[in-house]
């Protein structure tokens, strides 16, 4: 199994919520705040997206 | 059950010069509260003490979430942040189970943290970063009892 490429779909998403669709190549909607992403997210009726946050591209996570 | 790692986009560093990516276990996970749902990208988080989620999510599923009772949490660089804790369920692929999570709207850094209590002393986690894979499989009852009794 290899992981899923989402580099570079999301590279132009630094420190953005966005909302994916399921095959994950394309992002449905994406925001600043959470908030904003869920409610862009609940308007797309062609499938439910998997809501996800794509840290500060300088920062490395440390959870 | 078994899901790919997230290879996601990070910039270069004095440390690391030719980054451009980084692996994450992330896994898809439906957080649920009554009949609102709400399916996000969460840590499988060995260093987390319990499950985590943010405060707009709560809120987005309903929960009322300065009603429940709050707990420091602490991570690296001690910096303290304030979860409430409620009852949700969360599914992951069939398996569906009760969790006492906390919800928290200080910065977490994902949308959603998977720690021990909830998370691993439900499932047993295998991390295998060489195969970019996580294995994660349901504790059995008999499992459960002979971790209780230290086995």
């Amino acid at each position: 199994m290899k992981a899923l490429k989402l580099a570079e779909l999301l590279r132009d998403y630094d420190g953005k919520w966005v909302a994916l669709n399921r095959a994950r190549t394309q992002v449905l909607a994406s925001a600043r705040s959470l908030d904003e992403v869920l409610r862009a997210a609940d308007k797309i009726k062609s499938e439910k997206p998997i809501i996800s946050y794509v840290s500060p591209l300088d920062l490395e996570f440390v959870g | 059950m078994k899901f790919p790692y997230q290879e996601r986009p990070r910039s270069p560093s004095p440390a690391f010069p030719s980054a451009k990516s980084y692996l994450v276990p992330f896994i898809p996970i439906v957080v649920r509260n009554g009949s609102k749902q709400i399916e996000v990208d969460a840590l499988v988080d060995s260093g987390a003490s319990g499950c985590l989620f943010p405060g707009m999510l709560g809120i987005a599923l309903g929960l009322d979430i300065y009603k429940g009772p709050t707990q420091a949490i602490t991570g690296l660089g001690n910096k303290e942040v304030t979860a409430h804790f409620h009852t949700i369920r969360l599914k992951l692929g069939e398996e569906e189970w009760q969790v006492y999570a906390g919800f928290s709207f200080d910065y977490l850094g994902a949308t959603g943290l998977l720690g021990q209590r909830g998370f691993f002393d439900n499932f047993r986690v295998i991390f295998d970063y060489k195969k970019e894979c996580v294995m994660v499989n349901k504790r059995s009852l008999s499992q459960k009892l002979l971790t209780l009794v230290g086995q």
